[in-house]
């Protein structure tokens, strides 16, 4: 069971991450047109502002936000962690776990229910283009959706291992100086 | 006090709106009901994004909140009829006009109603003007001219004037007109002191309406009807004295602003007589465009535009 | 009590390793709750992730890591190093300078320490070995030489301080450049200080022909290509900090594509790895407003911003407070951490004592470079160590030399403002 629901999560995530590729690069793509149409032409992208702050920005971080907990690139402060021992350990990413699943709960819901309310009301922002809002919000639920399914897993996995059992669904980890320096790599 | 409000804004400590309208309105309440109600303030977006903040007081986290309809046009399109160019010469005129289709007219049934919300207290910016840093003659020469606007309504009114419209975030509209990324701008005299532009732009158009803005300030209607019913009284009153008087004050201020744009060197521009002709219908389309645009989504985009216009027109 | 509740809180979460992002966000959740039940935290966690994420000037730091991302793929650190131990490999100490400079030139076309420092070992701590370098002072050479990078723009850590700082991002990064070159030559003062100790630790190299000198300049144009790209379009104002950090990505793009190095699956990862770091960043801003949220409601900022006021420190004495403050935390915390959660206390404290908001932000980031080589999280130290298979410690103690000297050249800045204001205030 945990190893499919495993499978499931990392295929969703793998897509995930190529939409967030294409967007990274469209945004990169996007700007560089944008300034060359505005020197050379007179011309600016009307539509790059929009696009970019209303959908790509926040496309980019919520279909980004499991993998990067699965790659474990989320930067953490791990003085005590490091010196518990590895079921300790299992113990405390339990907790964190839940409590991160706590935390996603009502934001999932709260964002499925803003993108529903607007896909009802068929809301858009005036003006030369008519933005939908619903894909705005929507991208919350979407992005959400996957890491609570990749929260409850790694829950599940924490279990197993505090209590004693043999990890069967994930992979080795590497060592928390590996694991800080994966993460910490934005200054 | 029996009830204590959160009031949120996103204005900077100091900023003549709060200084004209949310400060005075949480005085005059407090006094008139005897300290019943006491307000927290925000300022500044310390309880939120100014995006949030209609969502922010559905939900409770704010009472009273500074509501741009401008910044939220997929759930108050509407509202965007002050937006519109061309329509009213002062701050007052637009203001009064608003107030009369939002307090009872279709604005408080279609939008303010469904969003949860009761408008309390508002202003309309003095009508916006064009201002750049290259000579303005008459409206040939804005043609081509890239300038920092709002979007929304504006955006179909760059169109019908032939300018390269701009967007540009707040922070980054001082750094853009200073090193010529854009050329000028369409906004507000008062303003251009807050991002201290006067020293950036060269040439202003006089005497036009070029679009305008509306501030909302709201209160949660749950929490309204909740209120003892003196003191929503004292608050509706309040609001409408504070609306329609401090709107003078913002005229009146047009005029110093005015002057330190002059003495800063900007040179305003009476535009020719017959740019001026010609400006009426063409500015007069993008009302009836954004109008249809709200019709076909099944809003009374048309409704209200003519209510707008009776009520400047009764004035 | 009840904000002091729930910092021990968050701090409860931190030591137990939840990543940083989330322990705001919980901690900040729970203080919500707490104020105000479940309608003040739900109208929070509705709002707060979508409007923390799609803010238009974040754009800026996908993009700039996009671009240290590609500028690592097209090796270009390599011929850097190259050039420079070319020019001054014959002076004492050669090879360090070299790496310090290459370190100063890379820094300019890289946001991103960690990125930089990562860079720097795998080329120049080699050839340092190769002419008998103590391993100790090879190392430390390279961490500090990588935290160049933060300071001189582009610079991933600067951008984030004028973003919760709301401070011109423009003005912040071209403040960045004068204090960049103090700490590059107060790196090679060092190194020269070591060798006047002991000459063993850092032979002289070997000498080149003019020949030779002249062919390695040719590193040199795409680099000042790139270097004009971001920073000279922010400085001549061609174009927005964030139009400049997309142009300096597609720049990074071409150079790593004209390198013959980029292949579709490294350039995947590039993106991917620009990705992770963005949403980890976007995570702790996330959490940091839910957090700050709750710091708001309950009134806790402007209570320390008044205590301190009142308390009749002089303003020299709290400025100096609030530096040791950063540097003990920079041995612990990642330093995006710590900017976002503490600017927003620290600054309106420090502008309440009339201090310049620009000049700040240069003065955390120089305390910031210390923290990325302090232990007992040194992130740069980390980097070095693992790329060069040599043990921490050794590459802490390398270090402990140029952590003596930043701090002496930190105090200067702190005391002349006019050093860090004074190039900023040429633009118009
Ligand atoms: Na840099
Ligand atoms: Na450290």
């Amino acid at each position: 069971m945990l190893i499919a629901l495993g499978r499931l999560i990392a295929t969703l995530e793998r897509c995930y991450i190529a939409i967030a590729v294409a967007v990274m690069m469209s945004i990169m793509l996007i700007i560089v047109v944008d300034v060359a149409c505005r020197y050379l032409f007179n011309a600016p992208l009307a539509w790059a502002f929009d696009l970019i702050s209303l959908y790509l920005m926040a496309a980019l971080f919520f279909f980004t936000l499991s993998d990067t907990l699965r790659a474990r690139r989320h930067v953490n402060v791990d003085i005590v962690y490091l010196h518990l021992s590895p079921r300790w350990r299992a113990g405390a990413d339990l907790l964190t776990s839940v409590l991160a699943l706590i935390f996603f709960l009502p934001i999932f819901e709260r964002g499925l229910d803003r993108a529903a309310g607007a896909f009802v009301s068929g809301d858009v922002l005036s003006g030369p283009i008519a933005w939908p809002t619903w894909i705005y919000y929507g991208l919350v639920p979407v992005g959400v959706a996957v890491i609570l399914l990749r929260l409850l897993l790694q829950a599940a996995r924490f279990l197993l291992i505090a209590g004693g059992r043999t990890d069967i669904t994930a992979p080795e980890e590497g060592n928390a100086e590996d694991e800080a320096l994966r993460g910490g790599s934005a200054t | 006090a029996e009830v204590k409000l959160r009031v949120a804004d996103s204005f900077p400590v100091g900023h003549f709106i709060p200084k004209y309208y949310t400060l005075p309105f949480m005085e005059k309440v407090k006094a008139a009901t005897g300290g019943k109600v006491d307000f927290e303030y925000y300022p500044a977006q310390q309880l939120g994004k100014v995006k949030d903040f209609l969502s922010l007081t559905q939900a409770g986290v704010a009472d009273i909140a500074y509501i741009a309809p401008a910044f939220i046009s997929d759930k108050m399109p509407l509202s965007g009829v002050v937006e519109l160019p061309g329509a009213f010469p002062t701050s007052c005129a637009g203001t009064k006009a608003y107030w009369e289709v939002a307090k009872s007219g279709p604005l408080a049934k279609e939008e303010f109603a469904p969003n949860g919300v009761r408008l309390l207290y508002m202003l309309v910016n003095p009508p916006y003007q064009i201002l750049s840093r290259n000579e303005i003659k008459g409206l040939d020469s804005l043609k081509g001219q890239k300038l920092r606007t709002a979007g929304g309504a504006m955006e179909i009114m760059a169109r019908k004037l032939e300018v390269v419209p701009v967007r540009m975030a707040g922070p980054e509209i001082y750094e853009s007109l200073s090193r010529g990324t854009m050329d000028g701008l369409v906004f507000p005299l008062p303003n251009l002191m807050e991002y201290d532009l006067q020293e950036l732009v060269k040439y202003s158009t006089s005497g036009q309406n070029f679009g305008s803005f509306v501030h909302n300030f709201m209160i949660n209607e749950r929490k309204f009807q909740s209120l003892p019913k003196d003191v929503q009284a004292a608050m509706l009153k309040i609001g409408e004295e504070i609306t329609l008087e401090s709107c003078k004050q913002i005229d009146a201020d047009v005029k110093p602003a005015i002057e330190t744009l002059k003495k800063a060197g900007v040179t305003f521009v009476e535009l020719p007589e017959k740019d001026k002709q010609a400006l009426g219908p063409l500015l007069s389309g993008v009302g009836t465009e954004w109008a249809a645009s709200l019709d076909k989504r099944g809003k009374p985009g048309t409704a209200v535009l003519e209510a707008f216009n009776k009520a400047l027109k009764a004035q | 009590m009840m904000a002091l509740t729930i910092t021990l809180l968050l701090l409860a979460l931190l030591a137990i390793g939840t990543p940083v992002g989330f322990a705001l966000g919980i901690a900040g959740s729970v203080g919500l709750y707490w104020v105000g039940g479940f309608p003040i935290l739900l109208g929070i966690l509705e709002t707060t992730p979508l409007s923390s994420a799609s803010s238009y000037e974040l754009i800026t730091v996908p993009m700039f890591m996009l671009m240290a991302e590609f500028i690592i793929v097209s090796g270009i650190a390599e011929r850097l190093f190259q050039c420079a131990a070319v020019w001054v490999g014959r002076v004492p100490g050669g090879l360090g300078i070299s790496a310090a400079i290459a370190g100063a030139g890379f820094g300019a076309i890289c946001g991103s320490s960690t990125a930089s420092a990562a860079t720097l070992s795998a080329t120049s701590i080699p050839a340092m070995m190769r002419q008998r370098y103590d391993p100790e002072v090879a190392g430390g050479i390279v961490a500090i030489t990588g935290t160049l990078a933060m300071l001189i723009p582009p610079s991933v850590a600067l951008i984030l301080y004028g973003l919760v700082a709301n401070v011109s991002i423009g003005k912040l990064l071209i403040a960045g450049i004068v204090p960049g070159i103090l700490v590059t030559l107060t790196i090679i003062l060092t190194i020269l200080a070591l060798i006047a100790i002991n000459p063993k630790v850092a032979p002289r190299g070997d000498s080149y022909t003019m020949r030779e000198k002249f062919a390695s300049l040719r590193v040199v144009g795409p680099v000042l290509m790139l270097f004009l790209l971001v920073t000279g379009v922010i400085y001549l104002g061609v174009a927005t900090p964030t139009e400049a950090a997309g142009l300096g990505a597609f720049g990074a793009f071409v150079l790593a594509i004209r390198s013959g190095r980029l292949t579709w699956s490294n350039g995947y990862k590039a993106v991917v790895n620009a990705a992770h770091t963005t949403c980890m960043i976007v995570t702790i801003i996330m959490g940091a407003h839910v957090f700050g949220y709750f710091f708001t409601i309950t009134q806790v900022t402007p209570t320390i911003v008044s205590a301190i006021g009142n308390a009749d420190f002089s303003p020299g004495l709290v400025l100096a407070l609030i530096i040791v403050v950063y540097l003990i935390l920079g041995c612990f915390m990642d330093q995006v951490a710590i900017l976002i959660l503490t600017v927003p206390v620290t600054l309106p404290v420090v502008m309440a004592l009339g201090y310049d908001p620009v000049w700040f932000g240069i003065i955390v980031i120089v305390a910031a470079e210390v923290g990325m080589v302090t232990p007992p999280l040194g992130l740069n130290v980390f980097v070095v160590s693992r790329y060069t298979g040599r043990p921490v410690g050794e590459v802490f103690r390398g270090v402990a030399p140029h952590v003596l000297t930043h701090l002496i050249l930190l105090a200067i800045l702190a005391s002349f403002p006019e050093i860090i204001l004074w190039f900023p205030s040429t633009m118009k």
